[in-house]
């Protein structure tokens, strides 16, 4: 752990931060292992459920364990990724940040190509690079990078945030062409999710609360053209508001989640045996996971994953409460909200309180490009986590502990 | 550090609304886990059983059927005093309590407390009013004739699924699933197809009267008998004797149930013989005054085939008469071993019969290459070779039937529940083994068989012109090789009447003890059996036979 902290790197990034505590000292300390082991748990739970969900699905790839082996890879990488991001730099993130803006608005573009050059022609979602087998979706580092040049825009400005023109525009316009990329693809929840957590970034950066009503009232008429611009969209929401009008169709993924939940009861029906990831409930192993955890372990296994959560976006912004610089302050706050809000979005979504969309559940939704993603992401925070502060005259109490 | 004043109180209230959604989160997985129950189908429905189909014997008498009774199950969280339901329904059906309450303990959507109960319960089982549980009208196989006919009929276990005979072989005939396999949907149909069989229930019973008769007087380890309409390879009777109840199937052992008349192969013996001279006659190697020399023996390629006595110089049709090993190891030296085997093929030897019945054996019959010097006489004589004795009968039917080989049929025909019929089972020709002058010629010599000079004479039925032949075959001993002493396999293959016989019958005792001989054993059985049902078929004792038998 305390390898990088002899580093040339650190001292320098160091040196211009200790003077404005007085009384305090930063120390490279230990992580925080409370959320390391809620990560590794949510990484055992994820392939746990991915080997029970996706026992039905990968039957129609020929192979019952074909989505687990792929997990398992995916899991294997992502340990390391985010063990190497343990101990990167953090503040040498800063430094390529305007490079992957480009590089991600880049490639965003490049996905949008076939739709542009073969015009008429009907396309599935262009959400990923395909190699092989194996798919690679930018949107979920967009993400990362979105978060990352937000705090760094956020750090800098400080209070010009405010200045229209300044502050205020130029990382607006930024998030507008990513979001609007992601949205073309079209990938519409993606696309929202950036948004709300720019928004809420923007928010905590201490934009005026009229910029922000403002901004909301400006994106409702938005919203409403891009839903109603979309068939499948307005079904969707018509299956939201009422699934039971259409039972067969319409309200028939809502309903298989209800009966899911239904099913599980108190103690559940026991794992791998869940009745609605047989053919019932549509794809049980990405996005409806938590649903088939629920019919699987019961309230209390619904409950316990719940307060893993919980305990992450408890430790999440606890360790940006702890940041003593404002990059990475912001940057935990992102991180941390991104993970979290994902997992609100989710379970709102699998719980019938939100329209169907396809926010994964972090951690334990199938999908490699999201494990990575939220595997570098848990592995910037736990980077984050060794800034930590030690009070020796307790002049200035931490943001979080007020 | 006014900004960081906003930003903290900013970030409180980020972390309030987290806190609240997540609370929210946990009241809608609450709502939707415990009060949207009404998305939970009460339970899983025990599986519904619709009637399974009648097994009849060709004039629709009924082999098996299937009795409307109640089974109880209860669906255990919905029971609120689960001690006074037990005792309640423990009382109903006179059963043991704590068993009952053991059950109904289980953490299971539902329970089984007792399958198909006893039809004089039913009144007491349908006064039952407990909250939890419940009756389920099952259809319950049953078998009015008990025993009889038990290898062929089999069983159905408590699921009504055909477990052996008829009942596994055509189970989904007589209980469609809900989809059958032409991909039609029959699961509005109530009752399952009625299976028509070729057996004769008086014929069957005739048969298994004689066969158990003769198993105690014998006692053999085993007696098959087969009564077969040779003209059309409809089996009218086949049964084995032990044979099992099967009303109480689940008392008796595997072995026993095993309908080894289809199933095991044995070395036929002399009854073999009928075989090798139809095709020594058909090739006109041989005829019915060739001369022999029986000397008790005969050296064959190194090793000795043994007579039972010296018969001295005797004709083929004394060779057949009196089973003379010598005279039938002479006349099989006439004919090319390639031949012999492919006649012997073409008798149906050495592949199964196709019968639609579950696990038939195919007997051996082995390549020439692979003979020894000495097979091609063993086989003559009826050993080296093994048939089933379905096997026998229908090659043996072949020569009753002018020479043409029948497929041998247990079904008559499938029926809709309306009566309509769904499949007619017509008689089917497979080949042309011998010719017809070679039957009849073959048919004659046997009846020498039934003559005071023959193996066969207590065959003899008064007033019948019957042709038939003895066997009494070693066994093969399976641990030491070689062939066991004292212990024969005994049979009588008759044909009745001659000319144009209507039935083929084929008894065979497995070690009997005392007598061993197929004359002595096998024969009277064959007897008492046409005695008894040859009126019945309406085989009427030729016209000259009654007139002698007034006149004396």
């Amino acid at each position: 752990m305390d390898l990088i902290s002899n580093s040339k790197d650190w001292k320098e990034s160091d040196d211009n931060q200790t003077p404005e505590f007085k009384g305090q000292e930063v120390k490279k300390g230990e992580i925080d292992y409370i959320l390391l082991s809620v990560i590794i748990i949510l990484y055992g739970i994820g392939i746990i459920m991915v080997f029970s969900a996706g026992i039905s699905e990968g039957i129609k790839y020929g192979e019952y364990l074909y989505f687990l082996k792929r997990q398992v890879v995916w899991l294997g990488i992502s340990f390391l990724t985010l063990i190497f991001f343990i101990f990167v730099d953090s503040a040498s993130l800063e430094r390529v940040i305007k490079p992957l803006i480009w590089v991600i608005i880049f490639m965003l573009a490049m996905l949008l190509v076939p739709i542009f050059v073969e015009r008429g022609v009907v396309h599935p979602s262009r959400r990923w690079f395909r190699f092989g087998d194996i798919g690679f979706q930018p949107s979920e580092f967009a993400k990362i990078v979105l978060v990352l040049y937000l705090a760094s825009i956020f750090s800098k400005k400080g209070e010009r945030i405010n200045d229209f023109y300044r502050g205020f525009l130029p990382p607006f316009l930024i998030i507008s062409v990513i979001s609007f990329l992601i949205f073309l693809e079209p990938d519409f929840s993606t696309a929202f999710m950036l948004f709300f957590i720019a928004i809420l970034m923007f928010f905590i950066a201490g934009i005026r609360t009229i910029s922000i009503v403002s901004l909301m009232v400006v994106s409702i008429p938005a919203l409403f053209l891009m839903i109603n611009n979309e068939m499948y969209r307005k079904e969707r929401i018509a299956g939201f508001l009422n699934p039971w009008a259409d039972p067969t169709d319409k309200g028939y993924q809502i309903i298989q989640s209800f009966k899911a939940f239904a099913f599980g009861g108190f103690f559940g029906v026991g794992l791998g045996r869940s009745v609605q990831k047989m053919n019932h409930l549509p794809i049980p192993h990405t996005d409806f996971i938590y649903a088939i955890a629920a019919e699987e372990m019961g309230y209390i296994g619904a409950l316990l994953i719940l307060l893993v959560y919980m305990v992450f976006a408890y430790r999440g912004f606890r360790i940006a409460g702890m940041q003593q610089d404002n990059f990475s302050f912001f940057l935990a706050f992102g991180i941390t909200s991104l993970i979290i809000w994902g997992v609100v979005f989710n379970i709102s979504v699998v719980t019938g309180l939100l329209p169907s969309t396809g926010v994964s559940l972090p951690f334990l939704s199938y999908g490699g490009s999201s494990l990575l993603a939220n595997s570098i992401m848990a592995g910037i925070l736990l980077n984050l986590s060794k800034n930590r502060t030690i009070s020796i005259t307790q002049t200035e109490k931490l943001v979080w502990e007020q | 550090m006014e900004i960081r004043k906003i930003l903290k109180r900013r970030l409180k209230i980020i972390l309030i609304v987290i806190a609240l959604i997540f609370s929210f989160l946990v009241i809608r997985i609450t709502q939707l886990m415990f009060f949207n129950r009404e998305l939970v189908p009460p339970s899983p429905d025990p599986p519904e059983y619709s009637e399974r189909g009648f097994i009849l014997d060709r004039n629709n008498e009924k082999l098996a059927i299937s009795l409307e009774t109640y089974s109880i199950y209860v669906r255990p969280k919905e029971v609120e005093n689960k001690k006074k339901a037990a005792r309640e329904i423990a009382s109903a059906i006179d059963e043991d309590y704590s068993s009952i309450l053991r059950s109904m303990n289980r953490k299971k959507p539902f329970v089984w407390i007792q399958r198909q109960i006893d039809i004089r319960y039913t009144e007491r089982v349908e006064n039952l009013d407990t909250k939890g549980v419940y009756l389920e009208k099952e259809y319950r196989r049953h078998y009015p004739h008990n025993n009889l006919a038990s290898h062929i009929l089999g069983f159905s276990g408590i699921d009504n699924v055909g477990l052996e005979g008829i009942e596994y072989q055509l189970d989904d005939v007589l209980l469609p699933r809900r989809i059958d396999n032409k991909g039609i949907d029959t699961s509005g149909i109530r009752r399952g197809y009625t299976v028509v069989l070729t057996i004769d229930r008086y014929i069957q019973e005739v048969v298994e009267e004689e066969l158990e008769r003769a198993l105690e007087s014998s006692q053999a380890k085993l007696i098959t008998g087969i009564v077969m309409n040779p003209n059309t390879g409809e089996i009218l009777a086949l049964a084995n004797k032990p044979d099992y109840d099967l009303n109480d199937f689940q008392r008796y052992s595997d072995e026993r149930k095993r309908n080894r008349a289809i199933t095991d192969p044995f070395e036929p013996g002399s009854t073999f013989k009928v075989f090798i001279a139809s095709i020594l006659l058909e090739k006109e190697l041989v005829s019915e005054n060739d001369q022999f020399n029986c000397t008790g023996s005969i050296d064959v390629e190194g090793a000795v085939i043994d007579d039972i006595r010296k018969h001295g110089n005797i004709n083929f049709r004394e060779v057949l008469e009196q089973s003379c090993n010598v005279g039938m190891v002479e006349s099989v030296k006439r004919i090319d071993k390639n031949a012999m085997y492919e006649r012997l093929r073409a008798f149906g030897f050495g592949v199964p019969t196709g019968i639609n019945l579950p696990g038939e054996g195919r007997g051996i019959l082995r390549n020439p290459k692979n003979w020894s010097g000495i097979s091609k006489y063993a086989i003559a004589i009826g050993q080296e070779i093994s048939a089933t004795p379905l096997q026998i009968a229908q090659a043996a039917s072949a020569i009753a039937n002018s020479g043409m080989l029948m497929q041998p049929r247990i079904i008559k025909r499938i029926e809709s529940p309306d009566g309509s019929i769904l499949k007619d089972y017509s008689p089917l020709k497979i080949r042309t083994v011998v010719s017809e002058p070679t039957s009849e010629l073959v048919l004659d010599l046997l009846t020498g068989v039934i003559s005071e000079r023959g193996t066969g004479y207590k065959a003899k039925v008064e007033g019948y012109t019957i042709a038939g032949k003895t066997g009494t075959a070693q066994i093969a001993d399976i641990e030491l090789g070689g062939y066991l002493e004292d212990q024969f396999y005994a049979s009588f293959l008759g044909f009745v009447p001659v000319p144009n016989p209507r039935i083929v019958v084929l008894v065979t005792l497995d070690r009997p003890v005392g007598e061993v001989y197929g004359g002595q054993t096998a024969a009277p059985v064959f007897r008492n059996i046409v005695e008894r049902i040859s009126h019945y078929l309406n085989i009427l004792p030729s016209f000259s036979e009654i007139y002698i038998l007034r006149d004396g």
